[in-house]
């Protein structure tokens, strides 16, 4: 049976997807949220178990609509490149095809693997990646999967992302604990079943991004010139029911490319990777637009957040149309973020506070995209990928 | 731009800086800019420019933000917004 939310004033267009995109998170029992037309009503569905749930279901949802529009400030979205035309006439949903190739099998919500053809073209986009990392010098590293809970602590990220956490956590060094553990384990289809309290506290997290590590790595330090440097790492932001196929994974591979410096050094560093990452959409024969944008902040903090991000032009996505949906995918984004990092670590440069910026490739959805517009047959691919390949 | 006879519109900008940071309200001689007091950095600004806004009741659409970094170029933006 359908429930509904009567929001307290209309959601405006532009925030209806960021909406839908939170309520997954107001309860465990919420399914199929939707928001009717003229933005004032919300309907959803319980799962077995929260049928009573519907009365507080309704008012986390009216508060979380009050706390996204209360503030909101309408802005424009500036595109910096684009490309409008679609490189065929392929319209139809990858996944099925490449499921049926043996080219990608889901394991789970979120997780994927790839098989031969997609790790080569992933392969060939990191190749082209590295090559664009050379264009500043910037020095391969490797961080771990797993991050401090203190790095992401130091920079708020515990706070701004609480939703999209991935929290690690073993069993405590208790011999009779492990012993009872290993006794009444189980799995009830999807979830183990075991004592909780046998759980270790957090200590670390996996990693939602790559470039932390980086500001980590730096902390308390003066840099005498600035750095870049580039690393591949693996990547987990939970997103409930929002992940979806390649478009929206749990677990992703990312490329980043990070600069640490002043702040001519990142800005201008900043224009030449929009140059270069519209060079190599175009290479790979993309429709695409370069537009600036926002992060999917916490809802309490997001008005003001957002809002600084956009007035300041912080964040562009690289935004590659999904032929078979209509949808804009973020296959990377560019971030400036001032000098947030370098006070957050104690990153000085000769004039203060470093001012940091990066570069992330996701290269499952930036695959996804280029399969969703060329089709999944490679010889249907631009000559400059498939020799390459 | 003046609302009250007895507080400048720089005196009220001031004086909505100092709340939004929890800061003393200096005399007119300290400068008051982004960045070059505590508090007021990347961080800081929207609590600023929120303070602002109920201070003179307006909104600043997001292209705004970047040019409230002190007390002229605040007092130049309302002008500009009322």
């Amino acid at each position: 049976m359908s429930s509904f939310a009567d929001l307290r004033a209309p959601v405006p267009d532009e925030l209806a997807d960021e909406l839908l995109k939170r309520l997954p998170y107001v309860s465990e029992g919420i399914s199929n949220p939707r928001l009717l037309a003229g933005g004032t009503r919300v309907t959803f569905e319980l799962r077995k178990g929260f049928e009573s749930h519907a009365e507080l279901v309704a008012g986390r949802i009216s508060e979380v609509a009050v706390k996204l529009c209360s503030n909101h400030r309408p802005g424009i979205f500036k595109t910096l490149a684009k490309r409008d035309t679609l490189p065929s006439s392929f319209r139809e949903d990858p996944h099925p095809l490449l499921a049926r190739q043996g080219e990608i099998v889901a394991f789970g919500r979120g997780r994927y693997g790839l098989g031969p053809k997609l790790v080569a073209l992933t392969e060939y986009f990191d190749l082209r990646a590295r090559q664009m990392a050379r264009e500043f010098q910037a020095d391969a590293h490797s961080f771990p999967s797993l991050i401090g809970a203190d790095v992401l602590d130091r920079c708020r990220y515990l706070r701004n992302f609480p939703a999209s956490l991935n929290l690690v956590s073993h069993l405590r060094e208790d011999h009779a604990l492990l012993q009872e553990f290993a006794r009444t384990v189980r799995l009830d289809g999807e979830q183990l079943v075991y004592d909780r309290g046998a759980s270790s506290g957090v200590e670390c997290l996996l990693s939602p991004s790559v470039c932390f590590h980086w500001y980590m790595w730096l902390r308390d330090s003066k840099l005498s010139q600035p750095r870049a440097i580039t690393a591949l790492g693996k990547c987990f932001r939970y997103e409930s029911t929002n992940l979806a196929g390649l478009e929206r994974l749990w677990d992703f591979n990312m490329r980043e490319i990070i600069f640490v410096g002043p702040a001519d050094y990142v800005l201008r560093n900043r224009t030449t990777l929009v140059e270069l990452s519209a060079h190599l959409l175009d290479e790979l024969g993309m429709a695409y637009e370069i537009t600036t944008a926002t992060d999917p902040f916490f809802v309490d903090s997001y008005a003001a957040q957002s809002a600084y991000q956009q007035g300041f032009e912080l964040k562009y996505e690289l935004l590659a149309p999904l032929p078979y949906s209509g949808i804009k995918l973020a296959v990377g984004s560019i971030n400036y973020h001032q000098d947030f990092f370098g006070r957050s670590f104690a990153i000085e440069t000769g004039d203060g506070p470093a001012h940091t910026g990066c570069i992330g490739f996701g290269y499952e959805r930036l695959a996804l995209a280029f399969v969703a517009q060329h089709g999944v047959d490679e010889k249907h691919w631009p000559d400059t990928v498939v020799s390459q390949l | 731009m003046t609302t009250s006879p007895e507080r400048t519109t720089e005196q009220r900008i001031q004086e909505a800086i100092s709340r939004a940071l929890g800061i003393k309200t200096p005399d007119s001689s300290t400068p008051l800019r982004m960045g070059s007091i505590p508090g007021w950095d990347s961080m800081g600004h929207m609590s600023v420019v929120m303070e602002i806004e109920r201070e003179f009741n307006v909104r600043f659409p997001p292209y705004r933000l970047p040019e409230l970094v002190d007390v002229p170029s605040i007092a130049k933006t309302l002008q500009t917004s009322v």
